[in-house]
This record gives C-alpha cells, structure tokens and sequence, in this order.
C-alpha cells in the first residue's frame, strides 16, 4: 500500500481555471493497491489503499487514486463526499456489493481510463455533484446501469455539468447512461464518443431538468431505445443529439416522450434497424399533452421498425416536431407518421411500409398507395419532397452514403442555424462525413 | 454372463459417464470464465476471438460462445468464419439435450438464426437471408429483429406481395357508404365502377287528378258505353293495382384532388328498368326492360379537419338531370273488344288494337342539392365511416331524402376485409306523375262511328308517400391486384316503409381503381 501526501500553494494556470477550489491543498495519491472486501456485512470494507506515484503526476486533482484493483467489496468499490477535486485512473473496480464508483454531494471527479465491471449497483453513480468528467472508460456489466448521474432538491442547488467522453458503456443489466433532474438548475450533460452498446435498457436515458448534447456517439443494440428523454415533472429535458450513429436497438433509435430541442435539434443522425421506429416522439398510442418541441434535421433514417408504431419518423403527441431534408427509406410501417399531417418537407421517402416507390411506378394504379403508405395515409408529398430511390451505396452493408445520382444530392432546404451554418449541406439526409466510421 | 458380472460393467459405465459429465461439467464452468473474459473486452481483437476459441475448446457445447466468436467474426468482416461460428452454434444447440433445458436457448437460437440472416444480407445473399429470418419467426413470431430485417430483404427482392404486413391499414372505403371523411391527395384520382342490383314494388296507389279530357277505355267494361265509363270514375280505374319493377344501377366514379383538401367527383349512371305494371282485365302484360342514361351527380367535398387517421369533410352533391322520363312500350299491340253505341242507336262490338304505353322515369327531372357531413376514424385494424346528408327536390318525381350511413371496416389481413354498415334513409312525400293509359279516345271520336282516333297520353297523378327505412349491410372487400380492389356486399332492409316504394333485398358489386 503506497500513500502520498502532497501540499501545494501555488496552483498552475490550467487547473485554477478548471478547478476552482482553494490555493492551499492536499494531494492524496493511491495507486497499485489491490483493494478487496470481507465477506461480512458487518463491516464496511475498505475501498482504497493510499500509494506514492511519482511518475505521471495530475496537477488538476487533489486525490489520485490511480492503476487499483479495487473488487469485491460489500459496499462500493469508491465512495466519495465532498467537493475536493479526486482523479480516479486506471483502476479495475469490479464485483463490489454496491456500485463501482458512488459520488456523493458536490463531487467534482474525474474517472479515466478505469474499468467498471459487475458491481451490484451502476458502475458510476453520481449525486448532486458538481462537476463530473468521465473518459476512455470500459463500464460493463454493472447491475444497475453503467452511469447513473441524478440531481435531487436541496437547499442550495447545484449546477451539474457532466462529460461524459470515449467510454464503453455495455452489456449492463440496467440502461447505459441515465440521468435524471429534478432541481432547479439542470445537469448539463455533455456525451461524445461513445459506444453504448447491449445494455438492458435504454443507451442513454435523460429525464426531467437535464440538458444533453450527444453527438458522434455509437449506440446499438440496447434493448430498449438509443435516447430516451422523459419527463415526470414540469420541466422537460431539453437535447441536442447529432451526428450519432444509432442502430439495432431494440426500442425506437430517438425516443422523445418528453423534451425540446436545443440550437443543434436531431441533426446529422444516422438511425437505422432499429426495431421500434427511427425517431418517435411521444408515446405511441397515446396523445397526451408531453411538451414536445422537436427539429429533426439532415438525418439518414433506414429501415427501422418491426410493427405498426415502426415508422421512420413518428409523432404521437401534440408538440410541433419540424421534420426536414431527411432520408427516410425501408422503415417497416411508414416513412413519416405524424399526428398532424404536416411540419414535414425536403425529405426523400423510398419503400416505406409494404410498398416501393419508384419512378417507373408513378404510372402504375399503385402509386397512389405507394405515396400514401410513405406519410401513414396522410395528405402525401409535402414540399420539396422526393419519392424515388435514395441510392445508398450499400445499403445491404450499412454504407448509406449517396452514389453520385442520387435525387437526395442538392435537393436540401437550407436551415438557418448556427450548426448548420458550420456543417453546411446541400443534400438529404446526413453527412455520413460528420459521423465516426467503426 | 453372470448378473453380478453385468452389474460390476454396467456400474462402471455409469461411473465413468458420471465422471465424464463431472467433468464436462467442470471445463463447461471454466469455459465461462474465459467467455466472460471475453465480453469484458468486446473489442472484436483477436484476443477477444481467443478467449471464446479457448471456451469452445472446453466446452462445445457452449452456445453462447459460439454466437459470441461469430459476431465478432461478423464485425471483423470474416464473414465465411462468422458463418461457420453460428451454425456451430446452432448445431450444439439442436443437440445438446442440456441446451434444450435452458431457460435462454430461445433467445440463443434465435441470435444465431438472425445474425446468419443478417450475414447474407450483408453479403447481399437475399434468398438464404429471408430463410434464416423466416426460421427466426417460426421460432419466435414476435421476433422484432427477425421481421425488421425479413422486411428489408423482401423490399431489396421486389418481393413486395411477401414483405410482412404492418399492421396500420389505409383507410379504405366502405361499400354503401360511398361518401369518407378523407379527400384525395393533391393531383390525384381515383376511379370506381358500381353495379347494384334490387327489386322493388308499391302497393296500390291511388289516382287523385287525371286529366280532364281524357277517358279510358277498360276491357272489364265491355258493356259501357263511353259517357258509362266516364260515370263509373276512371280515376280508379287508371290506376294498376301493382307495381313493381327491377332496376340495375352501373355507376362510375371518378374523383380529383384538385387540392390535398379539395375533392371533385362526377357519378354518372346508367340505369336498366324493368317495369311490371298489373292491371285488372290484362293477365299477360309484358315487362319490357329498358337501359338509359340516368341522372349524374357532382361531388364537391371539403376537407374541414383532420389528423393522421381522423378526418371530417363537408361535401355536397348536386344532382344533374341528365336522365329522363322514357316513353316504353311493350311486346303489344293488345286485342280488346270494346262495346260501341252506333249512330243508329245499334251497340256493336268493335276490335281494337292498342298499345300499352308506359312512362318510366330514368332520372328526378330536376337539379337537386345534397349537402352532408362525412366522418372518418381509424383505429387499427377497424376503420369507421359516417356521413350523414340532406337532398332538397322538387318533390315531383322524387322527395326530399335524408340519409345517415355508419360503416365498420374489419382488416381481417391485407387482401381482405369485412364490412358492416347500416343505412337509414327518409324520404318525404312525392308527387308523382304516372302514365298508365291502355288506350285512349278522343271523346268526340267515340261517336262517329267507332272510328278510333288513335292513343292518346293520359297523365294521372298520385302521391307516393314517404317514409323510414332502415338496411343492414355486410360485405367483403378483396384486394386482387396492386390497386385494384374487388367489394361485395348486401343491403338488408330491417325496418321498411310502408306505404310506397321499397327495395327488396340490394345486391352491389364493385371494383376500385387507384391511380394518379
């Protein structure tokens, strides 16, 4: 067991900005410890050992508990209180009685390049923390999800913000990431470069007062939806998901129950197989009153669905979901399926439901189904729209990047934001560009 | 053999089974430490290959590495490997009877049924894809990823007639209830060809006006003279004493969008009437049958409110008279004896030929407007209709009518579905104009001689009253082609008005086209 006490004044220039915390700390470091529990319930097992690691110091934090065994504890593999800065990296945390990390009250913590494996709890569990990064992580296998990051009312609320960067997040019992809100302030919660994969639940799951940016994430084959957002209370999330890859999950691959969109919306997505629908807003069957504020822009949206809600893009509520310069083709039950009838155009719909389009049909008696299958027996073409082959490069392979002819190449409505101001487009559907290859 | 010697050998067999399963069972639990080594990397490297290589080679029996090694394979692009993997997968899993038992070997199957399916898609292998996703379905039927994937596969096949269906329904028509709450799309058509097929009879009416200078002649008064005739009140007699009459309706439909809420329709008919007239004194009278023109009608419908599967339309139908009342006459002449005072004072008997002259009306003779309300819902697999309309006549030939139409669509599967409606309908009281004239003297003719001056029209009036009726309607509708659409369907009357015309039983049949 190695400890390390460190006592500093003076701060460098990069850790007084991220770290605002007092000039005179104490650097705790403990590292290449194995860390193992009794099997008494009794007593609460130790969770760290404290080491020396002269090598590689982290000026940013004031506790480092780095390259730990850290496994079968009755209790977490790490608990912390308080908001003294700690960097937690490099250590196995694996089969511990509750969860791999727990943060507990103003945490500001960093979590790298640990692996989190069957714990009892979720891997990571934050509450009311303040300011949390969690990178290049492996979080498996956890009873209750692999992240799991809430905000409760207190006295003085806490402003959360979360980043949440290059982290596999899989075959966890319980959902991939969730967070839930219900302060005053929202959790900001910033996810990128993930794979979040073969959870139980939903890949990333947000409700209430919590506001997302994902993007250039990987999310397949979680059993439920890739992103959900719901709400319970007054306050609905608010997300911006772009530039994702979302795919063979088993619910829809957006889930929005409840929730806006931000600056970005639904942009640059590409969602396809997954076995619900593409992208869904609110609950299927159901029109209540969920506050639904949607744009859904510049998406590739491929054959999802396996029954009637399996739509491209769905709307159930009575929220405005703008659904613009698409590619919605092969979905099981539609291309777009609104409430409404309306808030569609520029989009390119292809062989949605049980019938093709093609041009060489457009003579045919079928072209009336043909159009009326890809809006759900809605009032059909909307403006801008093309009904033709999107001509995928390779469909059957996942390649949906365009061919040179296809009708989606410069047949897009120009969108004025921010975003798209960066990441201009004349054509349908998303810039495959944008989005990590495997 | 000696038994103790059988037992001793069969002892040791069981023991040695005993051991070896001991054992299997041993390398099995090892096997699933290095698997669960394995899914802790999920990297797809070739270390993550290795460990369930090293579980399979303690444990072939192992289904779940198996699958495992093939995904990765899958994701490292070895197709041909991933292959081999699941179908060893599903091999250890058909023969091991300790697979069998599992909770999970479903599920186990299942993935390596739909990750071979999803390999062939992969290497655009349609056929053998659909195979592995139809025998992911045979096994599971709610399988989501094995009918996500069958779907696309049919879809890149052209197989359009076997993708599965969705479940969400169009909105198809009814049968009776002609008039939905939906409206064509923009630039749209739709055409639909109707035949419908009914009897129908009056009971007696009464004649309350002839026209004055006319007088009728019956074979049953053979011994009246003329001026006896007229005493004897021809308002009566003029009149049959039934009728009834078949009448084949062939209406085509054509309907417009001329804009995503505004529909234009034109139903021309044509019409084919047999009229049976029974009057005393004639027992053989012909029944000829005639086909003409009848009225047309104009659709304008409004498309006022609607959500996906919810629509209400106000509509309004202009009858255009483009059928008329048709002079008909039959396999006649008719031979009747008629008695005939002379100038001398003499009576004789005269022989005349005559026709029977009957009018039959094709059309109302007038532009009617029906203005209406047609409701729209559907709820999978159920689509329901209503309208309900008002037509403002003359109330010559035809009265004032209101109709109120509810139709249950069933999807029973995608080439067919069942219908039930029920139609109610009132109709005020008409005055009717009737031509029964058997044959005709100009009075003053009558008295020179017997000379006949030829038939003359006479026109009798009566009112027909109105009254409720009430139909049941089931039917059937067949999709037989893309587009096209085969119905079906019977018009029950359960309630019938009295007195006055009624339909029998109502046959239709019909076939929609849609197209642009």
């Amino acid at each position: 067991m190695n400890i390390s006490l460190i006592s500093s004044i003076k701060r460098p220039e990069a850790v007084r900005q991220q770290w605002p915390f007092p000039c005179l700390t104490l650097w705790i470091i403990l590292s290449c410890c194995a860390i193992t529990g009794c099997s008494n319930d009794i007593f609460n097992s130790p969770r760290i050992a404290l080491d020396t690691v002269k090598k590689n110091p982290i000026p940013e934090a004031h506790v480092i508990i780095t390259q730990n065994n850290i496994y079968q504890n009755n209790r977490s593999g790490i608990r912390t209180r308080g908001n003294m800065p700690i960097h937690i990296q490099k250590n196995n945390i694996y089969q511990n009685g509750q969860g791999g990390i727990n943060l507990n009250y103003s945490a500001r913590v960093r979590i790298t390049d640990c692996t989190l494996s069957q714990n009892k709890n979720s891997g990571i569990s934050a509450d009311n923390a303040i300011h949390l990064q969690i990178k290049r992580n492996k979080i498996l296998q956890n009873e209750r999800g692999g992240i799991r990051i809430r905000s409760a009312q207190q006295l003085t609320p806490t402003n959360t913000s979360v980043t949440i960067e290059n982290n596999s997040v899989f075959l966890n019992n319980n959902g991939g990431i969730h967070t839930v809100s219900d302060t005053s302030l929202p959790i900001r919660l910033h996810i990128s470069g993930n794979s979040i994969y073969r959870n139980q639940k939903t890949g990333i799951r947000i409700e209430d007062n919590v506001h997302m940016t994902a993007f250039n994430n990987e999310i397949y084959k979680n059993s439920t939806s890739g992103i959900a957002a719901y709400s319970n209370k007054a306050v609905s999330p608010m997300l911006d998901a772009y530039q994702n890859k979302i795919f063979f999950n088993q619910g829809s691959g957006i889930l929005i129950h409840s929730g806006i969109t931000g600056q970005i919306g639904l942009s640059n997505n590409l969602v396809f197989n997954n076995y619900r629908g593409g992208i869904a807003c609110g609950l299927w069957g159901e029109s209540s009153n969920e506050q639904i504020d949607v744009e859904i822009f510049h998406n590739t949206i491929v054959a999802n669905g396996s029954d009637a809600e399996g739509a491209g893009i769905r709307n159930d509520s009575i929220g405005n979901v703008k659904i613009k310069n698409n590619i919605i083709a092969y979905n099981f039950t539609t291309g777009i399926m609104t409430d409404k009838c309306w808030g569609s155009s520029y989009n390119l719909l292809f062989a949605n439901g049980e019938t093709s389009t093609t041009s060489e049909l457009s003579t045919s008696p079928l072209s009336f189904l043909i159009d009326k299958k890809q809006y759900a027996g809605c009032q059909t073409w909307q403006r801008g729209d093309v009904l033709d082959v999107p001509e995928f490069t390779n469909p059957d392979q996942y390649n949906f990047t365009l061919q040179m002819h296809s009708p989606a190449i410069g047949a897009a409505a120009p969108i004025n934001s921010a975003y798209f101001h960066d990441t201009p487009s004349d054509n349908l559907g998303a810039n495959l560009f944008l989005i990590p290859a495997e | 053999m000696k038994p103790s010697k059988t037992l001793y050998i069969a002892g040791h067999i069981l023991l040695l089974l005993f051991i070896t399963s001991d054992v299997m069972a041993e390398n099995c639990l090892e096997a699933r430490e290095w698997f669960e080594e394995g899914l802790s990397l999920a990297d797809n490297s070739e270390q993550e290959v290795s460990y369930y290589q090293q579980a399979i080679h303690l444990c072939h029996e192992f289904v779940a590495a198996h699958n495992r090694l093939g995904e990765v394979y899958k994701n490292q692009k070895k197709y041909n490997l991933s292959i081999q993997a699941f179908k060893q997968a599903r091999i250890q899993a058909l023969s091991s009877d300790r697979f069998a038992t599992r909770s999970d070997s479903r599920t186990l199957f299942l993935e390596s049924a739909v990750s071979l399916g999803e390999i062939y898609r992969i290497q655009g292998e349609y056929e053998p894809a659909a195979e592995e996703f139809t025998k992911a379905l045979e096994l599971d039927p709610d399988s989501r990823a094995a009918k996500n994937n069958l779907q696309y596969v049919y879809k890149r096949l052209h197989h359009y007639d076997d993708v599965l269906p969705s479940n969400n329904n169009l909105l198809n028509n009814a049968i009776f209830t002609r008039i939905p709450g939906l409206t064509l799309p923009d630039s749209t058509y739709s055409f639909d060809f109707q035949w419908k097929h009914w009897d129908q009879e009056s009971t007696p009416v009464n004649v309350d006006m002839l026209h004055p200078d006319e007088i009728v002649i019956l074979p049953d008064n053979q011994h009246s003279t003329i001026a006896g005739l007229v005493e004897d009140g021809f308002l009566t007699a003029s009149a049959p004493e039934e009728l009834s009459s078949t009448i084949n309706v062939f209406a085509l439909s054509m309907r417009y969008g001329i804009t995503n809420d505004i529909t234009l329709g034109l139903v021309p008919k044509v019409l084919s009437q047999s009229l049976d007239i029974s009057l005393s004194g004639f027992n053989e009278l012909d029944i000829p049958t005639n086909t003409e023109l009848g009225d047309t009608e104009l659709l304008l419908k409004y498309h006022l409110w609607g959500k996906q599967k919810q629509h209400i339309s106000f509509y309004t139908l202009l009858n255009i008279p483009t059928g008329k009342e048709i002079k008909v006459t039959g396999k006649e002449p008719l031979i009747t004896r008629v008695a005939v005072q002379h100038d001398d004072g003499s009576v004789g008997v005269e022989t005349f030929e005559f026709d029977f002259v009957r009018y039959v009306p094709f059309g109302s003779e007038s532009f009617d407007i029906t203005p209406g309300l047609a409701l729209t819902i559907g709820l999978d697999p159920f689509v329901f209709h209503s309208n309900i309309q008002y037509k403002f006549t003359d109330g010559i030939l035809i009265g004032d009518e209101f109709r109120f139409n509810i139709a249950t669509i069933y999807s029973m599967n995608p080439s067919v579905n069942a219908t039930m409606e029920m139609n109610f309908r009132w109709r005020g009281e008409a005055r009717r104009r009737f031509h029964t004239v058997l044959f005709k003297f100009q009075p003053d003719a009558i008295m020179r001689g017997g000379v006949t001056a030829g038939p003359v029209a006479v026109e009798s009036f009566y009112t027909e009253e109105g009254g409720s009726t009430l139909f049941l309607s089931p039917g059937l509708q067949f999709t037989v082609a893309d587009g096209i659409r085969i119905e079906a369907g019977i018009q029950i009357p359960v309630i019938k008005q009295t007195p006055g015309w009624t339909e029998s039983i109502v046959f239709q049949l019909g076939i929609t086209f849609l197209s642009f």
